[in-house]
């Protein structure tokens, strides 16, 4: 593992995974401090190939490293100490349904090694960002779908990474602006989106549509 | 089988990894496992004890005298209730009760990638589902056959008591506990912690190997019990074989 490999890099890597589509050879390289938005129309991949960079599922050809390491033929505890540097939102892994959204953000606080006062001030900081400190007491499904949306980027924010991997995120206003002081200060985000449209301070913008880089 | 254990060691793995205070989390789930499994489970534990105390009791205090070994009858009953029927058959309802229901909440969440969400913000996925788990049931195993044994023995006891005149309590629970060894209740106690931990390693196995699709669950939910309810067998032979004075059969 080398300190000055992208945090994440994806060489030609191609994904398939029954339910989430399929996406190939895909280049990508995320650094830190930028934020790499990758956009396309429905089907066009973006939900496996958000699985992929964390090594949900594996690819097909090609490789991809996060933070240096190659995840092919990594092990579960290997996998799990270099998703330990990042956060992921996304829909196809929601909030845990057995415990309510407060609960949520506390587990990867205090699995972190956070204790239990500080994990309670910054959950309670992170839900007033993202207007959900009425619904911290209910469980996700009770949530409406949008409060749902916003449960599952508040417990990808809630956390100190150094990679967010957000599929489809629209940020409140006040936590939009945390998101990009996370960024300033040296962590990097993979952003995939279907409009490139909301997020104009992307470092570089990937059109999955026709394949082209531009930023 | 080899799954199972590799699971359990990466569990185990997994929690010895985490800091301080995470364990204090792990600890509340594990008393949270202990109540559905153990103190929910007690009113049907209690039935089943009940029920075979006085079916058995009754049975050998008419059969033995018969063959003039009414003296054997406190071993006899420690033997077969303690040491036997108490751990399998508390095994038989947990694994039907809280192995099913973990194999079904486990494959639940593999199928909705709630666990995905998990491992995607760095949270050990076995340390905090498989781990608590495993101890919760091993220590409701242990627990229930403790209580499985004392309904059994004195359900039978006061049935017999009250069904026959030559037979008292107090007799009756002295001969008991004259019959009874530390060997027993420790052989008892492994054969329930071993089987508590195969069942919710068994059907944590099976949960997590669940696909995406939601007709996995009943699927993984039936192979789950079978397959523990299989391992409880064979514990129960093993440790039996392993146990017993095997050549007191052949004397």
């Amino acid at each position: 593992m080398s300190s000055n490999a992208p945090f994440l890099k994806l060489e030609a890597a191609s994904f398939h995974e029954v339910g989430f589509g399929s996406i190939a050879e895909v280049d990508l390289e995320v650094n830190a401090g930028e934020l790499v938005v990758v956009h396309g129309p429905q089907g066009a991949g973006k939900a496996v190939l958000v699985r992929g960079c964390l090594g949900f599922v594996a690819a097909k050809s090609g490789s991809v490293s996060l933070f240096g390491t190659p995840l092919r033929g990594l092990v579960h505890e290997e996998l799990l100490t270099v998703r330990r540097r990042c956060a992921l939102s996304s829909a196809s892994a929601p909030l845990l349904s057995n415990q309510n959204v407060r609960e949520n953000l506390l587990l990867p606080l205090i699995m972190r090694g956070v204790s239990e006062k500080a994990a309670d001030a910054r959950v309670d900081e992170v839900l007033a960002l993202f207007q959900l400190t009425a619904a911290a007491w209910v469980r996700p499904e009770d949530l409406l779908p949008g409060d749902r949306d916003l449960a599952r980027l508040a417990r990808a924010l809630v956390v100190p990474a150094d990679l967010y991997i957000l599929d489809d995120p629209s940020f409140p206003l006040a936590a939009r602006k945390e998101f990009f002081d996370k960024i300033h200060g040296g962590a990097a985000a993979l952003v995939v989106v279907r409009y490139p449209q909301y997020f104009p301070e992307a470092t570089r913008a990937i059109d999955l549509g026709d394949r082209s880089t531009s930023g | 089988m080899l799954s199972t254990v590799a699971l359990l060691v990466a569990a185990v793995r997994g929690v010895l990894r985490l800091p301080p205070a995470a364990r204090t989390v792990l600890r509340r789930m594990t008393f949270r496992q202990i109540l559905f499994t153990g103190v929910e489970a007690v009113p049907i534990v209690a039935l089943i004890a009940a029920t075979v105390g006085i079916l058995v009791i009754l049975q050998s205090a008419s059969a033995l005298p018969d063959f003039g070994q009414a003296e054997f009858m406190g071993r006899l009953l420690v033997l077969l209730i303690g040491k036997e029927l108490g751990p399998i058959l508390v095994a038989f309802v947990v694994a039907s009760r809280s192995g099913a229901a973990i194999a079904a909440e486990l494959s639940t969440k593999k199928t909705r990638g709630e666990i995905d969400g998990l491992e995607g913000v760095g949270v050990d996925s076995l340390a905090v589902l498989v781990f608590p788990r495993v101890v919760g049931v091993a220590v409701a195993v242990a627990s229930l056959t403790v209580i499985f044994n004392a309904v059994a023995f004195f359900a039978g006891f006061s049935f017999a008591a009250l069904s026959r005149a030559s037979l008292t309590m107090v007799g009756l629970w002295t001969t008991l506990f004259h019959a009874m060894e530390l060997a027993d209740i420790g052989v008892a106690m492994s054969k329930s912690v071993f089987m508590g931990t195969a069942i919710a390693g068994i059907c944590a196995k099976h949960g997590l190997a669940a696909g995406r699709s939601s007709t996995e669950v009943p699927i993984a939910t039936l192979r789950a019990v079978v397959s523990a309810i299989v391992a409880c067998v064979l514990i129960e032979i093993v440790v039996t074989a392993l146990t017993v004075d095997l050549g007191a059969l052949t004397r």
